[in-house]
């Protein structure tokens, strides 16, 4: 096990190199720099915009950038943000936690709503609601999450005024216990359209497991022993269907910075995401690095979690070590 | 005194007081949200780099002096006392000698001294710095600091401008910039937290998401109206505007059309509509993309581009994409400037003289597709188009189809904003949509349309339009010695360029602000909306909103 775990690790390690060391290299190699004005500002003359870059040090070889990076960014130093105007450590500090907020109640929602009502219709499955909902979901799956996003800003954030347009707070709103019921209203509807299409995607995952194994020996067995049909999908049943779904949980862990992007900007919500793709945009070199170290760690840290839940939930998969 | 003279007294007093743009907000303004899709970069006047980080650092910091509402850039007399309280020429008009208002302090109770005006100008004049304001000074040639209220500007020549470029350096505070190592003001502590001398200073920051700002109580020019000020960055412009049409957010600026009609479905949000400043058009490229240090083989001859501009019905375009909300334009300028002539010989929209040009060029033959062909060659054009501007996008496909009926394939290169701005300054493109903003000054005909043959011109000219006697009139006009003589020789100028077909001349947008309509407005400007802010007010029997709650003493 600890072979196993320290292995994932190292590899791990290999991984968030390589994918920084891309994105370093990439950004760095797209026309732009992060002293290019807005579209239609006067630009600084050439010898004022290269001293400028001369100062950061981007008019060194992109290796030796790199290098100076790791080594900075082993000692905690992350840079300097140039559209933020603030240091990238900073920048992540603030960002980090409203996004992993995000995921994680969208996850909840998805994965809490979306595994009990799939195994419930894999198990009924030939039961017309089944069928609809199968179909229900299909069609949220359907649906292109910015276009999500934005019928619920138009919709029950606008026309019915149920939900705040955008943004984490209330502008000069409440504080206290009364504040977190603010940003709980501010998270309904991002976390809502965030777990809409994965809930669908879950939800048919575990009825596709669940009814594969609903007629498998083994639950047949467990039937003969007398059990009702609830303790039957339940126990045994379920625990061999999560198999698929953990495993996408996996997928769906490591990609989640990539799903959040559209709706962290449609709903005006401070996240990485949103963080990452400004950085892209305006090219800001440090920030990109220090946000996609950070996406890259949290990308093979949750890989490794999802392993973890899949070797609980599967014996077999432990004999494979 | 006598007792009628005592009576009036109290409206002399705010008379002069509204003259010299002092504002009472004793009574409170509520709390203003300005949602915009931009983060207000550098805060700091001399740095920033887009228009909502000039509407942040122009609401921190105050100028010497602003040009005042008729934005007349000539001489002093449109001009108002800010941190400076008046002026004095000398005699041979080298020299502005400024005192300041000996009330005017910094945020953090410091007294703004002339030491303050001298380190503005320095912090604009170092390449470090990456000031785009410094190419906007240049006929300043230092400022001196006799005493702690005198500052003495000295330019290098005369100009009709030369008060204007005085207006465009912001007083820095001496005590905690000069400090600052040069290449380290961005990264500075002070960059992040300004200490600033305008009617409002900074409360909180939050990159990218809001900055909120608060009313200075014992302001120099009085306090002003709202008590506090936030700007909400919404990324996505349909968040912003819904913030505003959901009562979150009280501003937007520069609603897109379709959302100027929406606006009638939200009865408490008023339109207001102003002068534009920003012009777009297509620029033509004189040199060849391949080789940028050889003539352009198609564009560099006149009568091709005539052909071209000829070939563009631009009305139909303008009314095609923006019904009233914008104009067809005319030259280099927009209606509003001193300087616009509306008389300007335009050429006219004519499809047969088009055609009648390009066969006179020898691009008679037609492929299959209709595309005119010389020597088996199809003109063909490369069109740089940046794609975070939806109206240039829009633009860019209905002048696709009208050259394509006149014989002309035009590839449009759709570009993110990074990109576009590289291969805009690398000149490889054929023709461009291009579009700038306007000052009250002609002096950016410099940047944008002089010769880059003349040092510290033609930055912003990504085409290469090149012409002498161009550039001679607008160097010209800039010199001349009274208003008169300027707009005669700008106007000269622009009918130079027009004449030449530097470019198509497209439309200049209407634009349109969305403002909550429980404030009631002093006049508009168009040209910097945010330096009305202090005076707005709550308007009598307006319903405050719950936000608009007088903030308790820090």
């Amino acid at each position: 096990m600890a072979r196993a775990v320290l292995s994932r690790l190292l590899q791990g390690t290999l991984v968030v190199l390589g994918v920084v060391a891309i994105c370093f290299t990439l950004i760095r190699l797209a026309p732009g720099d992060p002293f290019f004005r807005a579209l239609d500002e006067a630009t600084v003359p050439a010898a004022q915009r290269d001293a400028q870059r001369a100062a950061f040090g981007y008019d060194r070889p992109i290796p030796e950038q790199f290098v100076r990076f790791v080594t900075n960014a082993a000692r905690g130093e992350l840079g300097w943000s140039h559209s933020r105007g603030e240091p990238v450590a900073r920048a992540l500090a603030t960002t980090v936690p409203a996004s992993a907020l995000l995921i994680a109640v969208a996850a909840l929602l998805a994965f809490g709503v979306g595994i009990p009502l799939g195994a419930w219709m894999g198990w009924h499955a030939e039961r017309p609601a089944a069928r609809w909902l199968d179909r229900g979901a299909l069609l949220l799956l359907s649906v292109p999450d910015y276009v999500l996003a934005l019928l619920a800003v138009m919709g029950p954030a606008l026309a019915w005024r149920l939900f705040p347009v955008g943004g984490m707070r209330t502008e000069f709103g409440p504080t206290g216990a009364a504040g977190l019921l603010d940003v709980a209203r501010h998270l309904a509807l991002p976390a809502l359209t965030l777990a809409l299409p994965i809930g669908a995607v879950v939800a048919r995952l575990q009825r596709a497991a669940m009814r594969t194994v609903r007629d498998a020996d083994f639950v047949r067995t467990a039937r003969a022993t007398g059990a009702s049909e609830a303790r039957v999908a339940r126990r045994h049943a379920l625990r061999s269907a999560l198999v698929p779904v953990l495993a996408y949980a996996g997928v769906h862990l490591a990609t989640a910075l990539g799903g959040v992007v559209v709706i962290e900007r449609i709903f005006a919500w401070p996240g990485m995401g949103r963080l990452l793709y400004e950085g892209v945009l305006s090219r800001d070199y440090p920030l990109v690095a220090g946000g996609v170290l950070v996406a890259a760690v949290g990308a093979v840290v949750g890989t490794m979690l999802a392993d973890l839940a899949l070797r609980w939930a599967d014996p077999r998969q432990r004999g494979f070590e | 005194m006598p007792r009628r003279l005592l009576a009036v007294l109290p409206i002399l007093t705010l008379a002069l007081a509204t003259a010299c743009g002092r504002t009472d907000g004793s009574a409170g303004g509520g709390t203003v949200i300005i949602a915009t899709a931009a983060d207000p970069e550098p805060l700091l006047p001399p740095t920033r780099t887009n228009v909502t980080g000039r509407l942040a650092s122009e609401l921190l910091f105050d100028p010497l002096v602003e040009i005042g509402p008729e934005l007349n850039p000539f001489g002093d007399a449109g001009f108002v006392p800010r941190l400076a309280e008046r002026w004095t020429w000398s005699a041979d008009s080298l020299a502005i000698t400024f005192t300041l208002d000996p009330d005017a302090r910094w945020h953090d109770g410091t007294p703004v001294t002339a030491r303050d005006v001298v380190t503005g100008l320095a912090v604009i004049r170092d390449p470090a710095n990456g000031s785009a304001v410094a190419g906007d000074v240049t006929e300043i040639d230092s400022i001196t600091a006799p005493d702690a209220r005198t500052a003495v500007v000295y330019f290098s020549a005369r100009s009709a401008e030369q008060f204007y470029a005085a207006s465009l350096v912001y007083p820095l505070p001496a005590h905690l910039v000069d400090t600052i190592p040069s290449g380290a003001l961005a990264t500075s502590a002070y960059a992040q937290r300004p200490i600033g001398s305008g009617p409002y200073r900074l409360v909180a920051r939050e990159p990218k998401v809001r900055l909120e700002l608060a009313a200075v109580e014992d302001h120099y020019r009085g306090r002003p109206g709202p008590d506090r000020i936030a700007l909400v960055v919404a990324p996505d412009p349909a968040t912003g505007i819904a913030k505003v049409w959901a009562e979150e957010a009280d501003v937007w600026d520069l609603l897109p059309p379709p959302e100027v009609a929406a606006a009638a479905a939200h009865p408490q949000v008023r339109l207001v509509r102003a002068a534009g400043w920003d012009y777009n058009f297509i620029a033509f490229n004189y040199r060849d993309p391949r080789d940028t240090a050889r003539a352009h083989p198609i564009l560099a001859d006149r009568a091709m581009r005539r052909a071209l501009t000829m070939g563009l019905d631009r009305t139909g375009l303008v009314r095609a994409l923006f019904d009233s909300l914008a104009r067809p334009l005319l030259g280099p300028f927009v209606r509003a400037q001193y300087t616009a002539d509306t008389t300007i010989a335009a050429l006219a929209f004519d499809t047969v003289a088009a055609g009648r040009l390009l066969d006179s060029l020898g691009w008679t033959g037609r492929d299959r597709a209709g595309i005119r062909l010389r020597g088996g060659r199809p003109l063909r054009l490369r069109a740089l188009v940046p794609a975070p501007s939806a109206n240039r996008v829009r633009a860019s496909v209905v002048v696709q189809e009208q050259w394509r009926r006149l014989g002309v394939d035009l590839v449009i290169d759709k570009l993110e904003a990074q990109a576009f701005g590289a291969a805009r300054d690398g000149g490889t493109f054929d023709v461009i949509f291009g579009g700038w903003g306007t000052t009250p000054s002609v002096r950016g005909l410099r940047s944008t349309w002089g010769s880059r043959a003349r040092p510290g011109w033609g930055r912003q000219n990504s085409g290469q339009y090149a012409d002498a006697a161009f550039d001679s009139l607008v160097a010209a006009g800039l010199a001349a010695p009274d208003p008169a003589a300027t707009r005669r020789l700008i106007r000269a100028a622009y009918a130079r360029v027009v004449d030449d077909a530097a470019a198509i001349w497209l439309y200049e947008p209407v634009p349109v602000s969305a403002v909550h309509g429980r404030f009631a407005l002093p006049a508009w400007r168009p040209e910097a909306w945010w330096r009305t802010l202090p005076g707005w007010r709550l308007a009598d029997g307006a319903t405050p909103l719950p936000r608009d709650a007088r903030p308790t003493a820090p």
